[in-house]
């Protein structure tokens, strides 16, 4: 399997495991997950991204063949650009993650335009995430809403030729995005969010095509069986079920 | 084998997928503890149910029940402001039922309310658990919609009766801290997201012994639910524990009681 959307590093409200990379490859390894899309996690929070990064670069550069890093952008905060080309010439990088609800602005805004259409001169995967964990849970200091749906649904018609992940996104949410979404073509959606109702994947394929939904575990944050076992449970065709596991992510990420 | 003490039923179309997973439980062989809030014509589940919906609901339930004898224990919906209602209500369903059954409270009334007394003694007197909804959310309560400090005060004014503490609290490092120390509390897995540590908690704070598994289901999957318990750093003892011999030994005290489930 290829995790679509994952995480390394801490997260201030509560302690995790598999933060590490030895810990996160262990886990991997006992469900039979052989690469996954990383992100670092403290970038929800840093203010200079780059450092971020350059702390993610530094902790897989040893395990390329597992993990492939997804940088992580705040186009409000100064000198973005130059973090972007940086992470790209030194790091190698080309999967771009964006947390417009943390990070303060919308992707309709200048800011998130702009963003944006650096993704699209890049020809990067733009991983756009909808929230972190269930909101009525949050620290009472720090609520922060999932990006709205429509502001997603928005931006991907804007840029047709630019593709989207939608990642830890709800059910509703994601079938939302595709119905309001004037292309759908360039979205794919990965399901670590996805936890119901029953017979959610199913409904997803029906909706979506299967070729647009991918495995994402969302760890570690979430525990990686919800997806594991959402994908052995649900009744669809065995080749589907490869497309969802690896397929579409290796096609998306050029693995 | 699983028991689900928390499951959702409703009357009229399935746009829910009951239907579903009735099938995906006889595949699992998980016993599914249904309710129903839901009375046909509904929009949703209403918060205050009248004593006619409450009837609906649950001769929906029981028809359910009735037809699926190996796979559904019902749990009888109740509304706690109906009073003596609400008494008469369960007595009836009780006498009625020759197999397992319990009790679904949710947010009529919050649940440290001394309207539920009376049925609360019904409980013990049965031995029926009760599946009581719980949630602390930091975006704010329903009206009417107990917190885990809530079911702390009933659970203690009622230590004769067995609670499914429902959703764990919601928040469940908020519930947990809640129900510590509580003999006669059962932390329900059910709703919410399958969050890295979540059952290993629980263990911590309450100890497998007191912990049972619940899905919410349709409205959640029984493989995000399952995931909870199957991603935790449990063994295998704490493990069926969890999934059913716990809720199994609470029903049990009915078989020995009442020749329920024979």
């Amino acid at each position: 399997m290829i995790d679509a959307n994952a995480y390394l590093g801490n997260w201030p409200f509560r302690q995790l495991r598999y933060t590490t990379p030895a810990a996160l490859l262990g886990k991997m390894d006992d469900l039979g997950i052989e690469k996954a899309v990383v992100s670092l996690l403290e970038n929800v929070f840093y203010k200079d991204m780059l450092a971020g990064n350059r702390t993610l670069h530094t902790a897989i550069k040893d395990h390329s063949d597992r993990f492939l890093p997804a940088f992580t952008l705040n186009p409000t905060f100064p000198g973005w650009e130059e973090d972007l080309a940086i992470c790209v010439r030194d790091f190698g990088m080309r999967v771009m993650r964006l947390h417009p609800n943390y990070h303060g602005y919308a992707l309709d805004t200048a800011e998130g335009t702009a963003v944006l259409e650096a993704a699209h001169a890049h020809g990067f995967v733009v991983i756009l995430t909808v929230g972190i964990e269930d909101t009525r849970h949050h620290h009472p200091l720090v609520k922060v809403p999932d990006v709205p749906g429509a502001q997603i649904a928005a931006a991907v018609s804007a840029f047709p030729n630019l593709r989207f992940l939608i990642a830890a996104e709800k059910f509703a949410g994601i079938t939302g995005i595709w119905t309001q979404s004037s292309h759908t073509e360039n979205i794919c959606a990965e399901i670590s969010r996805v936890q119901g109702p029953v017979g959610d994947i199913e409904k997803l394929c029906e909706t979506m095509g299967a070729d647009h939904v991918l495995f994402g575990t969302n760890l570690p944050l979430h525990v990686p069986e919800a997806a594991a076992l959402a994908i052995e449970h649900a009744k669809v065709s065995a080749a589907d079920r490869r497309k969802i596991a690896q397929g579409n992510a290796a096609r998306l990420f050029g693995l | 084998m699983i028991i689900d003490v928390h499951v959702h039923t409703r009357l009229g179309p399935d746009p829910y997928g009951f239907q579903y997973l009735l099938e995906q439980a006889a595949e699992l062989d998980v016993t599914l503890c249904v309710n129903s809030l839901s009375p046909e014509g509904a929009a949703g589940m209403p918060y205050d149910p009248s004593e006619e919906e409450v009837q609906q609901c649950n001769d929906w339930t029981a028809e359910l029940a009735v037809a699926n004898p190996d796979r559904i224990i019902p749990m009888w919906y109740l509304n706690p402001a109906h009073e003596d209602f609400a008494c008469r209500e369960l007595e009836q369903r009780v006498a009625a039922c020759s197999g397992l059954q319990g009790v679904k409270l949710w947010v009529a009334v919050r649940c440290n309310d001394p309207r539920l007394d009376p049925i609360m003694r019904l409980c013990a007197e049965h031995k029926l658990p009760v599946l009581q909804h719980t949630w602390f959310k930091v975006t704010g309560n329903l009206p009417g919609e107990s917190t885990p400090m809530d079911l702390r005060e009933l659970a203690l004014r009622h230590p004769d009766v067995s609670f499914f503490w429902g959703h764990s609290g919601g928040d469940y490092e908020y519930g947990a801290k809640c129900a510590r120390g509580l003999p006669n509390v059962y932390m329900d897995l059910g709703g919410g997201e399958a969050m890295n540590g979540y059952v290993d908690l629980l263990v911590e704070y309450e100890t497998a012994d007191h912990i049972v598994f619940g899905s919410d289901a349709p409205g959640r999957s029984l493989s995000s639910q399952l995931a909870k318990v199957y991603g935790a750093h449990i063994d295998d003892e704490e493990r069926e524990k969890i999934l059913y011999r716990n809720a199994q030994a609470l029903f049990a005290r009915q078989e020995t009681t009442t020749g329920a489930g024979s």
